[in-house]
């Protein structure tokens, strides 16, 4: 079966594409304004292709999704890409063309493949050059919800994501009605180079919620001078702030969900009365975590990055970049909005459930802005423990004489016994802190959540992840590697145990199982991505250990996985927020 | 003077060469550009003021040409560093280089410095400038800001300027020479784009004061200036 997609006006666009590339423009370059598309822009259902050959088209694409024209880079046309719906067990081939001035190429997110089909360029192949193409092809051996996107510069943030529907060979242990792809994303007008080089410039750019003189006064009316000015000693003396939520936000921002904007009315998903919708949310952004709501809707979450979990039930559910849920919502004969504010409460992507079509439900109000507490700096709770400026600390450097790999551990499913020890490499002008006392956080919503049981709202956490399976892999790890997230934000410089060369290599034996501990040595939530393995996050039941592609590392606290090194290659592991990813990057290989 | 042309001219195939690598990343910034009046009223003065910085790097390693100057009546008078500067710790750079002074005698000194952000978010600089013309200072630079609104900022800024000799031509004695302190209110429209006004205060000290003063110059006055400051 073969199924041929091109999308309309190609030859044209092609030929465009051509011309601008023979005429030395620069990869990214807008196009001229005066396309017919850019005024009567309006994003529709992503296409769906079901079949198990097809080829895919990388090119540039004219949108309106601001109320100004813009360039996206899209597959097939499409912002976001067309849907794969394949199915468990099917082998699949696909041709992806590469249509830009500029090197491309497609990642599957999630999805446990040979290391020569993962899509990276420099280890997996070398990326698909301009006007070539390359073809995929790879059996898939799982279900469930998962996503593709390019791995080439920040073609990412342009629009070049799409969602993978795979269905399941046995019968899922849960049924539905409905089922809809809820697809989140960013997006800017400004080129994604232009963004990152504004970071680099001055750090705090996108952030219009800084602390003003006002809200100094107001605390020290609350709590009085002198208890605001010993609250505020630590911020100070480290020269952090506690509003540093989001690297980039609203300010320059439009939250997509599947591929409508605020502007566009947000998206809608119809339903008939009494049926039972499954929500396969997935965030595809580049740099913001998405909360996520149905006001009048309890979601019950039945898988987690596209593996099935004990179903639980909560009213929110936080979703890092490249992370999954798949949800169970029962609505009544009403509408919904789904509401899903960016974690920095600078805006929201929004959708609707709706019998009936342009029906509408009331928008909820953005909730209060979160600020960073002690405990997000890696300070036990009491404040009395100081998170340590770097050039303060002084360790037995005798005990890291074997990198970062220690012997001995917990039990599997439990967490490190080991403690945390901030390597060497971890100073210097790269670091701008490392947590004092770390903690394993997996009960906490994360900050700007903490308080919503008070608003009747039970958030997930990765404390409820439970493997629907039993685990597979029982062994206890035979070894342990802890690696420290570390950053300096005012020089907007991220790196991994402090290291400026990110290509380092872990490698690992074929079939061994270890056990990584990742620190989070800064104030940013980081969402760590392993390609070809399986992150099994230890989230306290080793006999149900969850299997996930993308683990958050809240801030100043620790997290454990264990992974089975069983598919041989080079794989990439690294942090999803795009800007800081080339940094907080290392390559994985079995070996 | 021709020594500051030479410099930039070496510098600039660098600049060029790191803003073509995407690892680096090069700041164009126009910190001050602004019309100053002094509140003296028997001298009437007022001029025009700028800074203004070319800084390209990788994260840890910059190039810098910094501009410095005053235009009153016709004459001008401004200083040029070429500077390498290199991030040290966590918030503090290191610098090394040479300053170019263009007034009614052109000189250059070797420029080594730390600046980097205090506790308490204080923007500081330390510069040694060293002559062999009895011309070596100290300066220092100390900054904080504070915000009003996301865009409503007040900035305070004082310098202070130490010589290690008297040197009379240069009219400066030794010691603590001259300090200036700078209240200064901006709006930021945008990011890149903030006009300001404010308010400064100048004075000299010691033996410097006394060159000053018999020389019929201006020792201590303070004023008003406006303008903009920008930077892509």
């Amino acid at each position: 079966m073969s199924e041929k997609t091109e999308p309309n006006g190609l030859l044209s666009r092609r030929q465009f594409t051509q011309l601008s590339a023979g005429a030395g423009l620069l990869a990214g370059l807008r196009m001229p304004a005066g396309h017919a598309a850019e005024k009567t822009y309006r994003p529709g259902p992503a296409a769906e292709l079901r079949a198990t050959e097809l080829d895919l088209f990388i090119d540039y694409q004219d949108v309106n999704l601001s109320g100004a024209p813009a360039v996206a880079t899209t597959v097939n046309g499409s912002l976001p890409a067309p849907v794969l719906h394949w199915r468990e067990g099917e082998t699949v081939r696909i041709c992806v063309h590469n249509r830009l001035p500029v090197p491309s190429s497609i990642h599957w997110h999630g999805l446990i493949l040979p290391a020569g089909m993962d899509g990276v360029p420099g280890l997996s192949y070398s990326g698909i050059a301009p006007g070539e193409s390359f073809q995929y092809e790879f059996t898939l051996r799982q279900n469930g919800t998962y996503w593709y996107h390019s791995h080439s510069g920040f073609q990412e943030q342009s629009g070049l994501y799409g969602a993978i529907v795979i269905d399941s060979r046995e019968p899922e242990p849960f049924s539905y009605d409905r089922d809809y792809v809820v697809l989140l994303s960013d997006w800017s007008d400004d080129k994604p180079e232009r963004i990152y080089d504004k970071l680099k410039k001055q750090s705090h750019y996108y952030n219009l919620d800084e602390r003003t003189l006002a809200d100094t006064f107001a605390e020290a009316g609350d709590k009085g001078w002198w208890q605001m000015l010993k609250d505020r000693h630590m911020w100070n003396r480290m020269r952090m702030t506690d509003r540093d939520i989001a690297d980039v936000t609203g300010m320059t921002y439009q939250f997509l969900m599947n591929g409508y904007s605020r502007l566009h009315g947000g998206w809608q998903g119809l339903f008939h009365a009494g049926e039972k919708i499954r929500l396969r949310l997935i965030n595809t952004g580049a740099m913001t975590f998405f909360d996520v709501h149905i006001p009048g809707l309890k979601m019950t979450v039945v898988a987690a990055d596209g593996q099935w979990i004990q179903p639980v039930t909560v009213d929110e559910l936080r979703i890092g970049n490249a992370e999954t849920y798949d949800v169970m919502v029962e609505p009544d004969d009403k509408a919904y909005c789904i509401f899903a504010q960016a974690m920095d409460r600078s805006g929201y992507a929004l959708g609707w459930l709706t019998p009936a079509a342009g029906l509408r439900a009331e928008i909820p109000p953005l909730d209060s802005k979160p600020v960073l507490t002690h405990a997000d700096m890696g300070m036990a709770h009491t404040g009395d423990a100081m998170a340590d400026m770097p050039a303060h600390h002084h360790h037995d450097h005798s005990q890291m004489q074997m990198g970062s790999q220690m012997m001995g551990s917990g039990a599997p499913g439990f967490g490190s016994a080991l403690p945390v020890i901030h390597p060497a490499s971890e100073r210097g002008p790269q670091v701008d802190m490392q947590a004092g006392n770390p903690q394993y956080r997996l009960d906490d919503p994360g900050v700007g959540l903490r308080g919503h049981a008070s608003l009747g709202r039970r958030v997930l956490t990765y404390a409820d992840l439970k493997n629907y399976h039993k685990t597979g892999d029982k062994r206890p790890p035979t070894r342990e590697l802890q690696l420290h997230l570390t950053g300096n934000m005012a020089r907007y410089l991220w790196s991994i145990d402090g290291e400026r060369d990110s290509g380092q290599v872990i490698q690992l034996q074929q079939g061994e199982r270890v056990r990584i501990t990742l620190v989070n040595d800064t104030m940013m939530n980081h969402p760590i991505h392993l390609h070809g393995l399986w992150s099994e996050l230890e989230t306290g039941d080793g006999d149900h250990i969850p299997r996930k592609h993308t683990v958050i590392v809240q801030p100043g606290s620790k997290i454990s996985y264990l992974v089975t090194a069983d598919s041989k290659g080079r794989w990439a592991y690294h942090c999803h927020l795009l800007y800081h990813m080339a940094g907080m990057f290392r390559v994985v290989e079995v070996v | 003077m021709r020594y500051r042309y030479i410099f930039i001219l070496l510098w600039l195939p660098l600049a060029v060469q790191a803003m073509e690598q995407n690892t680096q990343s090069t700041l164009l910034s126009l910190e001050r550009l602004d019309y100053w009046q002094s509140t003296d009223t028997d001298t009437d003065e007022d001029g025009m003021h700028w800074q203004a910085r070319l800084k390209s790097g990788n994260g840890y390693d910059f190039f810098q040409l910094y501009s410095e100057g005053e235009r009153q009546n016709e004459e001008q008078q401004s200083r040029t560093r070429l500077l390498y500067q290199h991030a040290q710790s966590a918030y503090w750079d290191v610098l090394a280089g040479v300053e170019n002074t263009e007034a009614e005698k052109d000189e250059n000194r070797l420029l080594l410095g730390v600046t980097g952000l205090a506790p308490y978010f204080v923007e500081t600089g330390v510069r040694l400038l060293l002559s062999d013309e009895e011309n070596s200072a100290l300066e220092l630079e100390l900054g904080r800001e504070w915000l009003f609104t996301q865009k409503l900022v007040l900035e305070l800024d004082t310098e202070w300027q130490f010589y290690a000799q008297k040197n009379a031509q240069m009219r400066h004695g030794d010691g603590l020479a001259e300090s200036s302190i700078e209240l200064v209110l901006g709006y930021e429209v945008q990011r890149e784009f903030m006009p300001y006004a404010g308010l400064y205060w100048h004075r000299a000290w010691g033996d410097t004061q006394e060159l000053l003063e018999s020389g019929g110059e201006v020792d201590s006055d303070w004023g008003w200036r406006v303008g903009i400051s920008c930077w892509y």
